[in-house]
């Protein structure tokens, strides 16, 4: 119930963002514009439908930890209970 | 976007806000399981090594006065390596204006309201911040003055309230372990409240209009926000004692529950939340406003406003499901906020320092 | 611009409907106290809760102020939950003034449910702990109190008013005791409270328009831990020893024989304590400086106090008083108890860390056959509103 309130949340705002600044950008001619807005609410979309049907998506936080994960015993050694 | 418009006021607070926002309520807990209770000491230390921080990354930015950090990247670092770093610097904006929306939210629901959704309180805190971005810089840095002072002020009317409770026999014996624990312990502190601040070269010194008393501003308001935190430590450590500090999430609210002056000064704990939010949200718009300018710089982009409301609104999804637990919030801010923020706050600078070194030995005149 | 409005009135409309999870106060049921027991299928909870209809001063009813929630099983935040079955109203535990423990509770550790209190949002930190002496917390509850119709706030007032004025409890809140518990070189010390004999019960409404022969409550003794485990009582005079050493006590009344019928009644007024450690041959010893400033409250028969050579006995009568009370403690923690309720292991640890890393393993041991010494000095400050004794017959 809390995941497709959050859903709805997300797919309503994305549709008036759609319905109103978009076109906008297109308009004006500000392809750049455009296409991180779209890739911006693609990525918002994906992460709402993933809450309600239950997959998982990439955290970014697990990116960070991945690209750090040689240095975990020196902070390991450095930072737990010195 | 390079229009000089930052008094050099509005650089203090900003500088203070940012640096008291990421770091009040978070760090005591980890600090003091480091250190125990020499916790302080380390915040104390912190504090000295990041007035000298500071002062590096004045020296290097204003040797570009007219540049942001992105530009001084992409020209000292070239195209495509610069490029590169910069992806990554806007890869940290975003994903830090995602984290503060979710420590707030996770505030709220763990300390007030449990069975309220996250997102509900994060939905609010975005929507604020997206207003504030897209009323761009001016508005915001006058802003940050009123929040910082109202900020500061409420903090400091929590710490002196809850004087009554400290016990120094909680901070004895001093340094029983040496000065190494202060010293691991203080590397947290920095990736809190000093390193974040290489967010604000995105607009020192290219939209200050009294460039050249700057630099003692921003140190200036560096060892404030430095001050506050360090009190927060310190009076956690006097009231609490470390062990119920290292266990807690929020430890300088828990302290703040223990005011209890007569009547009328008991169960005003929510005032050092509301410092917090306060200064946080200079924080976090000052990472959503960086985020956005280097995307603008990188991309191209004409009109760069236009990007915020789809930006805040993935911000919102992101804020869902980047941490998805405090358990492994705790395990991601040792593993990798710390080497994360190191990488960019520390190291990049440093290079950026040394390379801009030899290029002007090599040419022997200025770059 | 029309759209702009309409989006900017639906996102109002979100905002300022209301909280999420509201609760209004007349959906809510106010736990004042709570009581914790230990029983074969694992605790029993008896919440005090308030009943609004009867405190409130324009409605008169006859209900009685509180209505008990009791409820028995394994776990203490279900069994806290169980009252939804029961009750209409959810139980809110931001106004608990008092946790009491019965006393086969404490015995057993209650380091358990102390992490329940503090994990759980709803409890702040400022409530007081107390333990059932001889009975269980349920029964303590169930008392109603005239004056203050509220039992759980009574104990409360009464809790610190004992600690200000009577120097024989100590008021603990969650963190001290927390503090206590996991330190390695302290030990907790709880209050008692006891149900004090009469031929009627308490927990009709009837007992509140009797004069006297009711059951009521009175904070007795001082429950002595063991890390989390209650292991012996203090009696009451070594838990004012026990609150001179540690320096609690703030307000006093102390009386002594000059000789074998009359007293002398002080009323101290103000009490410090100050405690040195030193190390002979890897062995720590301990003195406990304790300076006291009294008043005289009253004398028995012709004894002269303004008399100058007078002056030094009627102190030290005093002194010699305070060090049999802290000497009592003392030695009924080191040698019945073995459990170090002073803080001396903190002491030894800040002054000499080193040591302490050797001794703090085997420290119930080690504090047994510490080495303390007392030394109390008393200053007399006034001698009240006349000076000699009023019936003194004056020689001349």
């Amino acid at each position: 119930m809390k995941n497709t309130l959050f859903f709805l949340f997300v797919t309503a705002t994305t549709l008036i963002i759609c319905v109103t600044v978009i076109p906008n950008l297109l308009k004006k001619r500000l392809y750049p514009e455009f296409w991180v807005s779209i890739v911006a609410l693609g990525l918002s979309l994906l992460i709402s439908f993933s809450k309600v049907f239950d997959f998982s998506v990439p955290n970014p936080s697990d990116l960070i930890l991945w690209i750090y994960s040689p240095l975990k015993g020196l902070i390991q050694g450095l930072l737990k209970q010195g | 976007m390079n229009k000089k418009i930052i008094t050099n006021k509005q650089l203090f607070s900003l500088a203070a806000g940012g640096s008291i926002g990421g770091s009040v309520l978070v760090s005591a807990p980890l600090m003091a399981g480091i250190a125990k209770q020499d916790a302080w000491i380390g915040a104390l230390i912190a504090l000295i090594y990041g007035a000298c921080y500071i002062f590096m990354l004045t020296c290097l930015s204003s040797q570009f006065p007219n540049m942001n950090f992105v530009e001084i990247i992409q020209t000292l670092l070239g195209k495509w390596l610069g490029s590169a770093f910069c992806v990554y610097y806007i890869f940290l904006c975003i994903l830090l204006s995602a984290h503060i929306p979710w420590y707030v939210g996770d505030f709220l629901t763990t300390m007030v309201m449990p069975e309220t959704p996250q997102y509900f309180v994060n939905a609010i805190y975005i929507i604020a911040l997206a207003i504030g971005v897209s009323y761009g810089l001016e508005a915001f840095a006058r802003a940050s003055e009123i929040f910082l002072k109202a900020g500061s002020f409420l903090f400091i009317l929590a710490m002196v309230l809850v004087l009554p409770n400290a016990h120094i026999g909680n901070l004895q014996p001093i340094l029983e372990n040496g000065i190494l624990p202060p010293l691991k312990s203080s590397v947290v502190l920095s990736s809190f409240s000093t390193f974040t601040l290489i967010i604000l070269l995105m607009i020192y010194p290219s939209n200050i209009n009294e460039p050249k008393k700057a630099s003692k501003e921003f140190v200036k308001g560096y060892i404030w926000g430095g001050f506050i935190s360090f009190t927060s430590i310190f009076l956690s450590i006097l009231v609490l004692g470390w062990n119920i500090t290292s266990k807690s999430r929020y430890a300088a609210y828990i302290l703040a529950n223990e005011i209890e002056i007569g009547v009328i000064f008991a169960r005003i704990e929510f005032i050092v939340f509301a410092s917090w939010i306060l200064t946080q949200f200079v924080v976090n718009v000052l990472y959503f406003y960086a985020g956005i300018s280097s995307l603008a710089h990188l991309l191209k982009l004409k009109q760069s406003g236009k990007v915020i409301l789809p930006l805040s609104l993935f911000l919102l999804a992101l804020a869902e499901i980047i941490f998805p637990g405090n358990i492994y919030q705790e395990n991601w801010i040792v593993f990798g906020w710390v080497p994360f923020i190191i990488t960019l706050g520390l190291v990049l600078p440093l290079c950026l320092f040394i390379v801009y070194w030899i290029k002007r030995l090599v040419s022997g005149k200025q770059v | 611009m029309k759209l702009n409005g309409i989006i900017g009135l639906s996102i109002t409309l979100l905002i300022l409907s209301g909280c999420w999870n509201s609760r209004e106060i007349n959906e809510l049921s106010i736990s004042i106290a709570i009581g914790i027991d230990k029983t074969e299928r694992g605790y029993r909870i008896t919440h005090q809760i308030l009943n609004p209809k009867a405190i409130s001063t324009k409605i008169y009813t006859n209900e009685t102020p509180i209505i008990l929630f009791s409820e028995e099983g394994e776990n203490v935040f279900s069994i806290i939950r169980q009252n939804t079955a029961e009750f209409p109203r959810k139980i809110y535990n931001s106004h608990v003034r008092m946790v009491v423990f019965g006393e086969d509770m404490a015995r057993n550790g209650i380091q358990d449910v102390l992490d329940f209190l503090l994990r759980d949002h709803e409890f702040r930190t400022d409530f007081y702990f107390a333990i059932a002496k001889g009975t269980t917390a349920s029964e303590v509850l169930s008392i109603l109190t005239p004056l203050e119709f509220i039992p759980g706030i009574r104990l409360y007032n009464s809790l610190e008013n004992s600690e200000s004025y009577l120097g024989i409890t100590q008021s603990v809140d969650i963190l001290d005791l927390v503090q206590c518990i996991i330190s390695d070189g302290k030990n907790p010390a709880l209050p008692g409270i006891e149900i004090t004999t009469g031929e009627k019960g308490s927990d009709t409404l009837d007992v509140l328009t009797t004069v006297s022969g009711k059951k009521g409550l009175k904070y007795i003794d001082m429950g002595v831990f063991k890390d989390d485990k209650l292991i012996g009582w203090l009696s009451e005079d070594e838990s004012k020893g026990f609150n001179y050493i540690v320096g609690n006590v703030k307000n006093n009344i102390e009386y002594t024989h000059y000789n074998e019928k009359d007293q002398i009644t002080y009323e101290i007024i103000d009490s410090a304590k100050k405690i040195t450690t030193s190390v002979v041959n890897q062995k720590p010893s301990l003195l406990v400086e304790i300076r006291v400033k009294a008043n005289i409250g009253a004398v028995d028969g012709y004894f002269d106090i303004m008399k100058k050579e007078n002056e030094s006995m009627v102190v030290n009568l005093l002194e010699n008083r305070l060090q049999e009370f802290c000497e009592s403690a003392l030695r009924k923690a080191q040698t019945e108890l073995h459990s170090d309720i002073f803080g001396f292991g903190e002491v030894i640890h800040v002054k000499y860390p080193k040591l302490w890393k050797e001794i703090k393993s085997n420290w119930s041991v080690e504090f047994s056959r510490l080495p303390v010494e007392f030394d109390v000095t008393v200053e007399l400050n006034k001698t009240g509103e006349i000076s000699k004794s009023v019936f003194t017959k004056e020689e001349s």
